[in-house]
């Protein structure tokens, strides 16, 4: 990202400029509709300072979540620095501590020793729809210095999606639900920032900078607050909680709901779903499945790879009927599966 | 909360830069202009047309004007149904099979060139006719998939066939067997300002709904007057999918275009500030080509011209003759069709189809909109003659070395 860094930048302040004109003009000469969001978001922002490692910056952005100084944070080496420090919006500076660690939200919890913080509600995200303003409170390039607040960004809500992606060469442990935005906030340093809405409510906490295995774009994304709120609590009812990293999942057994069905898994990358060979009188046969035919989605879900059939498949329950797509030549046929009882 | 009625959007669109003031200008656009050089105006039709009753009781004042400070609900609310009105006219495009290009090895370095992976994840199309053509970007295709599906709006899927590919423009032309499909409504190019709101919505982060991006129209005729240029975020996420007005009208499709010389390297543009469409007008031409199956080539000429002009910030090597200021002279013994239509060396190219091309650029801008096989007048002066011929434009196969069979 090193390269794009300033070009993203610039993006930032071209977007900005363009949609602050496009709201000023003719809204307002003496402030601005997103004024109290603004104010209410950057009293809330933190900014970070530890540990570098390479490519990795000493440098991020945090959201206050109590009065009583709980910060939260992504987890990157800055957090693994020997010392840690707090720059409050106030200016005043602390040392912290890590409370509680989330290796699959990659989230961290700090506190320092602040009291009557000005601090944000966790409450929800659903109210937002696509198209919504969204504002962007962090530290990108560590641009704003000691006491300046942070800088914000203002973009819309692109949509929901649950997060596939990957930081470097690895796949990134967080694979729950995330909020897209227009907003770039794929910078070094925004990580653990605010996105809020156009009332200033805490909606979500920017992502670590990752790339979309659906797209290989850096992804402007969010953790929806529901996920920050999940986290706080289950490291406030267990302090000093410590969340693993999800074991790589282990190979999903295809055999535990016997369909009667061999898909053509040569190995290789990612092989598609075609079906090699039907066990005559099994569930797959009296579907109507039949060898060649490729499998598109199973139970509304879609399917491109052979390891996302098991996976789909092995989220059914014996008993259960559902509709299979499949493609057979150039005609897209529909087929009904009646996964059958497991043999005792 | 009742929808944004769409139909009154449009009367608001028209004009198309509700937010920005703006300055009366030619045509069809003055009279909106005129009705909404006042904000206050401006903000009371908005709240007529565009609000949810209780809302707009809520947030006006007793003369009917939007509070300020509410203004911004009021977009929210319009953009909202304006993706909402071209939603279903989206599709996801899902492809199986194909492998990655191997990529050209640089001309400097021997490197492979810089290039961009397509991912895994679905890409996006725009029905463009109601018996089923979909019109999206090559990008989405660089694998040569073996298996392309269509999933609708309304969740039907089916298996398409890529009919052609439009190599300059970066679009590509899909079929489906279905019919009486959403066809969305579209904004033609001289209708677009820069200023104007536009909005790109694509499928490719697999979410339910497209994800969208809020921009302007940035500038209306970009390389070389392929494509409108935006700022609202253009990626993988959303080529061939729709860039849009805030009536949900089509103001063109989206597509990787930079400095590169193919769809990869130009994608290395995406989520810059700096994104592009290939317009309407220009779409529907490229789809009536597209549909007899042939894929689309630059057109070439035959000829190398003196561009020995100066160039701001460069010094030439050698001193500079003055060159021609009417038309650009070739400067090497014409091959292919300039050849075949008699040009030769020393001849200074004046106008091609009757536009003067004084310079490059002007001759770029012409040759843009044709592809190979389109027949182009050139017209060029030789001495104290000035002659006309017609050539057929061929692809840059046709002046492929023939080398690469023949030993050294």
């Amino acid at each position: 990202m090193s390269g794009k860094g300033p070009l993203l930048a610039l993006a930032v302040v071209a977007l900005c400029g363009a949609a602050l004109a496009a709201v000023g003009a003719d809204a307002s000469q003496a402030g601005g509709p997103f004024d109290a969001a603004i104010e209410k978001a950057q009293q809330r922002v933190v900014k970070l300072y530890g540990g570098s490692l390479g490519r990795e910056k000493g440098y991020g952005s945090g959201i206050v979540v109590s009065a009583d100084g709980k910060i939260v944070t992504t987890l990157s080496i800055l957090l693994e620095g020997r010392t840690l420090r707090v720059v409050l919006p106030d200016g005043r500076r602390f040392p912290a501590r890590i409370v509680a660690r989330d290796q699959r939200r990659q989230l961290a919890l700090l506190q320092v020793d602040a009291f009557e913080l000005p601090y944000f509600e966790l409450n929800g995200s659903v109210h937002l729809r696509p198209g919504d303003w969204l504002i962007a409170a962090a530290n990108p390039f560590k641009v704003a210095d000691g006491p300046e607040p942070v800088s914000v960004s203002l973009g819309v809500l692109s949509g929901r999606t649950s997060l596939a992606a990957r930081r470097r060469a690895q796949d990134f442990p967080y694979n729950g639900p995330i909020l897209l935005t227009d907003v770039i906030v794929a910078t070094a340093g925004s990580a653990g920032g605010a996105l809020v809405d156009a009332d200033g409510n805490l909606v979500g906490l920017i992502g670590k900078a990752v790339i979309s295995k659906q797209t290989n774009t850096w992804l402007n994304y969010a953790l929806p607050v529901e996920e920050v709120a999940a986290f706080v609590q289950e490291s406030s009812a267990e302090p000093g909680r410590e969340v693993p990293k999800p074991s790589p999942r282990a190979k999903p057994d295809a055999s535990r709901l016997n369909l009667g069905l061999r898909l053509f898994d040569v190995g290789g990358r990612e092989p598609p779903p075609y079906v090699e060979r039907v066990r005559p009188d099994s569930p797959a046969w009296h579907a109507g499945l039949r060898p060649n035919d490729l499998i598109l989605s199973i139970d509304g879900q879609q399917v491109v790879t052979c390891a996302d059939f098991r996976e789909a498949v092995n989220k059914l329950r014996p008993g259960q009927r559902v509709p299979l797509v499949i493609k057979r030549r150039e005609e897209v046929v529909t087929l009904e599966l009646t996964l059958e009882e497991p043999s005792p | 909360m009742r929808c944004v009625p769409v139909s009154g959007m449009a009367f608001l669109c028209n004009d198309g830069k509700p937010f920005l003031r703006r300055h009366g200008r030619h045509g069809r656009a003055t009279h909106c202009a005129s009705t909404l050089r006042s904000p206050r105006s401006f903000l009371a039709i908005f709240a007529a047309l565009a609000c949810a009753p209780s809302l707009a009781a809520q947030a006006s004042d007793a003369a009917g004007t939007v509070s300020q400070a509410r203004l911004h609900e009021y977009q929210q609310q319009v953009f909202r149904a304006a993706l909402r009105a071209v939603q279903p006219s989206i599709v996801r495009i899902d492809t199986i099979g194909g492998a990655q290009p191997v990529r050209r090895a640089s001309p400097v370095g021997g490197g492979a060139a810089p290039g961009f992976r397509q991912a895994d994840g679905p890409t996006t199309g725009l029905i463009w006719s109601a018996d089923g053509y979909i019109i999206t970007s090559s990008f989405n295709f660089i694998r040569d998939p073996s298996i392309i599906t269509v999933t609708l709006h309304d969740g039907r899927r089916f298996v398409a066939k890529l009919i052609a590919r439009d190599r300059p423009a970066r679009l590509a032309l899909l079929k489906i067997e279905a019919a009486d499909l959403p066809v969305p409504r579209l904004l033609a190019r001289d209708q677009l300002r820069p200023g104007q709101w536009a909005l790109a919505a694509g499928c490719g982060h697999g979410s339910d709904t497209p994800a969208v991006s809020v921009g302007i129209v940035s500038a209306v005729d970009r390389m070389s007057g392929l494509a409108v240029q935006t700022d609202a975020k253009v990626s993988p996420a959303n080529y061939g999918g729709p860039l849009f007005d805030l009536a949900g009208r089509v103001i063109g499709v989206c597509v990787p275009m930079g400095p590169g010389e193919d769809e990869i390297a130009d994608a290395q543009w995406y989520d810059s500030g700096i994104g592009f469409a290939v317009d309407t007008d220009l779409v529907h031409s490229r789809v009536q080509r597209l549909k007899h199956g042939r894929d689309l080539q630059r057109g070439l000429m035959g000829v190398s011209l003196d561009t020995r002009a100066p160039v701001v910030g460069l010094t030439p090597r050698e001193p500079v003759d003055q060159p021609p200021t009417d038309g650009l002279r070739i400067d090497a013994e014409p091959r292919g069709p300039a050849a075949d239509a008699g040009l030769r060396e020393g001849d200074v190219i004046t106008r091609l189809d009757g536009i003067p091309v004084p310079r490059l650029p002007d001759l770029r801008r012409v040759l843009a909109r044709k592809v190979a096989g389109d027949l182009l007048a050139v017209t060029y002066r030789r001495g104290e003659s000035v002659r006309t011929a017609m050539l057929t434009l061929v692809s840059a196969e046709a002046f492929r070395e023939p080398s690469a069979t023949q030993p050294k």
